[in-house]
């Protein structure tokens, strides 16, 4: 990419004959967990198989597959953010912005903090924000209702008020 | 003797091909010994870098003119050599099939997820399929020059290959790098982030 | 419409799709609330059957259509998805044909076929064709219907009368069956039957006077509190009919209620002020229906629900009622500052909730209500 120009492919280097030298391609991974309901898969109780599904990165097709009965994609995520595309007879039929941040989530003691587990988990906490899968900093009907949904999943008294118990509730979920 | 100027996709030995000769012949050329000295590493050149062509010497070689003589051409193919990892681990004894500008090799890769064919000088593009069932997974690769790693473009074109998002600002990639590798997180490409990123690229 | 998701390199979970109701505004006959109250089931009453479903539940009652929407929280809108029953004696898609694709504003119809003891069923949103793979499943519970009947009394205090007529009030049990059809119960209201009450010497014209919170003077903490409810509610009750007392006005409540375990000469029954609209009515009538509690009743140390659930409730208080400051929870989708009126039919854990599980408690004490 000598031009700067932005290329679809990545360049690899023609080698001497006798050279010792390789290029290496490395590849991240996310599981994306398709569920029919959110929180963790319990024995099978919510996961979704039988989803046909390809990766597009970059312009290519990079991976196909078919969910199985832990309704698993092991994403290849390439670049800024790939698209996981879900397939019937061949055809996309729904698609998936996939963006990858390394980053730690936020103190679960925060809003974003318990906006982004409460999104990990699968809870349906809406689009808006700046990434548009829902975090952001205000209590809207969505985020309200995932609220109330997390606790009445979780046994928690349901009013939508987080405790230290739902924080830590939370945080043994969807992680530190 | 002629200038060739080194274009995107071009390396020594795409160009020595070009002009029929040996890639060692240009390289070790004593026009070229500042090209050398820059670069350290024939494959790695950058566009602009000026390579010298120097005359074709001819060559005499006696025959009977009532025979048929055969001249076998010394060509030099080259090499491509990758390493696939996932998540930084090494896809090792898994089925690939690769293909480059039409040529398909398969096989298993080796022990340290290594695959490796030999490539005509001026091969272009790739295809590599590593896996099988869920978990293969396909790349597309150009071939051609790496640029050095001291530059922004040597550096993106390493990250990406390495699974970063490379298209976000840099002193933020390489930041990302930095925390990844444990160095000091200056988001400056320092010589001890250009020795990191030679060492997990692998040039 | 790509959706974008931004994965912590952890994991992520997706949850296409959930359930809702297809209306929004004031309860329409055909168009049930969905008990969409967290994804566990709670526990499924005597008869209801067990299921490993994870979902919403939604209540029909015997021979009837009903319309349910399908909301696509986190699957594109394009996508196409059919509905499909598990169980076709049970329940089965009446529209759309072939069970789908759904139209672009998710709405299917389940026609209830018969309610069978012990025997649950799923309707299951499928990608792409009726045997694609199940992305979000709801479980409707059908109820054969139990007839209640009603017989109105309109009241006439120290002279002045409730301006309801025997004739308007058909309009208001019209709604009220609206409300509680789905549920399997529907009250039965002859206007003929409607009789005239008058009484003298009360506090105030027109007014059925409590005193039930302690800022009221005259309070007493004691029956006294309620002494004209008690003289309204124990005037010629007709046997064998739910006794319905209209008033002019009450000035602590829009109804009042006591069930049948208030034995007479105690006596038991409802009063509905003028002010009382169809929804609070109907809300009396799920009192007088073995269900006390009010919907954001606190459980110690929680406090009291406030939330959009507990609002959307048929037995939240009040109606209407004061803005929150928090703007979303002033419409829970049957207008501003309008109760819902979805009557639970999941049971959920008591360190969740111990006022739900309304559906079930009705229908067992609507089989000896009287």
């Amino acid at each position: 990419m000598s031009n700067g120009e932005e290329t679809s492919a990545a360049t690899i280097a023609r080698q001497a004959i006798n050279s010792l030298l390789r290029n290496v391609l490395n590849s991240r991974v996310v599981p994306i967990l398709f569920h029919r309901s959110p929180g963790n898969d319990n024995g099978g109780d919510r996961a979704i198989a039988g989803l046909h599904w390809q990766v597009r990165a970059q312009g290519f097709v990079i991976q196909t597959g078919v969910t199985g009965n832990d309704g698993r994609v092991a994403m290849v995520v390439r670049g800024a953010s790939s698209t996981l595309e879900l397939l019937h007879n061949g055809a996309v039929v729904a698609s998936y912005d996939v963006r990858v941040s390394t980053a730690t989530l936020d103190a679960v003691g925060t809003l974003i903090g318990q906006k982004q587990r409460l999104r990990l988990l699968g809870y349906q906490i809406g689009h808006g924000g700046p990434d548009g899968n829902g975090v952001d900093a205000t209590v809207d009907m969505e985020t309200e209702r995932s609220m109330l949904d997390f606790q009445a999943d979780e046994s928690l008294y349901d009013d939508a008020v987080v405790t230290a118990t739902m924080q830590a509730r939370l945080t043994a979920r969807a992680g530190t | 003797m002629q200038e060739h100027t080194v274009r995107q996709g071009d390396c020594l030995h795409s160009v020595a091909a070009q002009y029929g000769f040996f890639w060692e012949t240009l390289w070790n050329h004593g026009a070229n010994a500042t090209l050398r000295r820059q670069r350290a590493d024939p494959s790695v050149l950058k566009p602009g870098d000026v390579i010298t062509i120097p005359d074709k010497d001819v060559r005499e070689v006696p025959a009977a003119t009532d025979k048929r003589h055969r001249f076998v051409k010394r060509g030099t193919p080259n090499l491509v050599r990758i390493q696939i990892t996932r998540d930084d681990v090494p896809r090792r004894n898994e089925p690939y099939a690769l293909e480059i500008d039409g040529r398909l090799q398969t096989g298993q890769t080796d022990g340290q997820g290594m695959v490796e064919m030999r490539i005509p000088p001026q091969a272009k593009q790739g295809t590599l399929r590593v896996g099988e069932g869920q978990d293969v997974e396909f790349y597309y690769f150009d071939l051609g020059t790496v640029d050095p790693v001291d530059t922004e473009f040597g550096a993106r074109g390493r990250l990406r290959c390495l699974g970063y998002d490379d298209s976000q600002d840099f002193a933020a990639l390489l930041k990302e790098f930095q925390h990844k590798e444990r160095l000091p997180e200056t988001g400056a490409l320092d010589a001890a982030t250009c020795a990191k990123l030679k060492e997990r690229f692998g040039e | 419409m790509a959706l974008n998701v931004r994965v912590r390199h952890d994991r992520q979970i997706i949850c296409p799709i959930r359930f809702q109701r297809a209306v929004t505004g004031a309860t329409v006959a055909d168009a049930p609330d969905v008990d969409d109250r967290g994804f566990a089931m709670g526990a499924r009453s005597a008869t209801w059957g067990t299921s490993t479903v994870r979902g919403a539940m939604v209540s029909i009652a015997q021979g009837d259509t009903a319309r349910v929407r399908v909301i696509r929280a986190d699957i594109d809108d394009t996508a196409p998805l059919f509905v499909t029953s598990t169980d076709t004696a049970v329940v089965t898609v009446a529209a759309p044909a072939g069970g789908g694709p759904l139209p672009a504003d998710g709405i299917f119809s389940l026609h209830a076929v018969k309610d069978f003891p012990n025997r649950t069923a799923a309707i299951q949103v499928r990608l792409g064709d009726a045997t694609g793979p199940v992305i979000g499943e709801l479980e409707p519970h059908i109820f054969a219907i139990h007839n209640l009947r009603v017989v109105a009394h309109l009241v006439t205090i120290n002279g002045r009368a409730t301006t309801r007529t025997a004739a308007a009030l058909v309009n208001t049990f019209q709604a009220i069956n609206d409300i509680w059809r789905p549920a399997g119960i529907v009250f039965l209201y002859n206007q003929a039957q409607t009789q005239a009450e008058v009484f003298n010497g009360f506090q105030v014209a027109g007014q059925m006077t409590t005193m039930m919170d302690a800022s009221i003077p005259g309070h007493t903490d004691t029956a006294a509190d309620w002494a004209e409810f008690s003289q309204i509610i124990n005037r010629r009750p007709v046997a064998n009919h739910v006794n319905v007392y209209f008033v002019e006005n009450a000035n602590e409540v829009f109804g009042l209620t006591f069930d049948n375990t208030n034995a007479r000469p105690n006596g038991y029954g409802i009063v509905c002020a003028d002010n009382a609209v169809d929804n609070s009515v109907a809300h009396e009538l799920c009192h007088f229906l073995d269900n006390p509690d009010h919907a954001q009743q606190a459980i110690a140390p929680g406090a009291a629900h406030e939330d959009i659930w507990a609002r959307r409730r048929l037995m939240w208080t009040p109606n209407p009622w004061n803005a929150s400051a928090v703007a979303h929870q002033n419409d829970v989708g049957y207008g501003a500052l309008t109760r819902g009126a979805l009557i639970s039919v999941k049971d959920l854990p008591a360190t969740v909730d111990q006022t739900d599980g309304e559906l079930a408690r009705a229908r067992r004490r609507s089989l000896n209500p009287y």
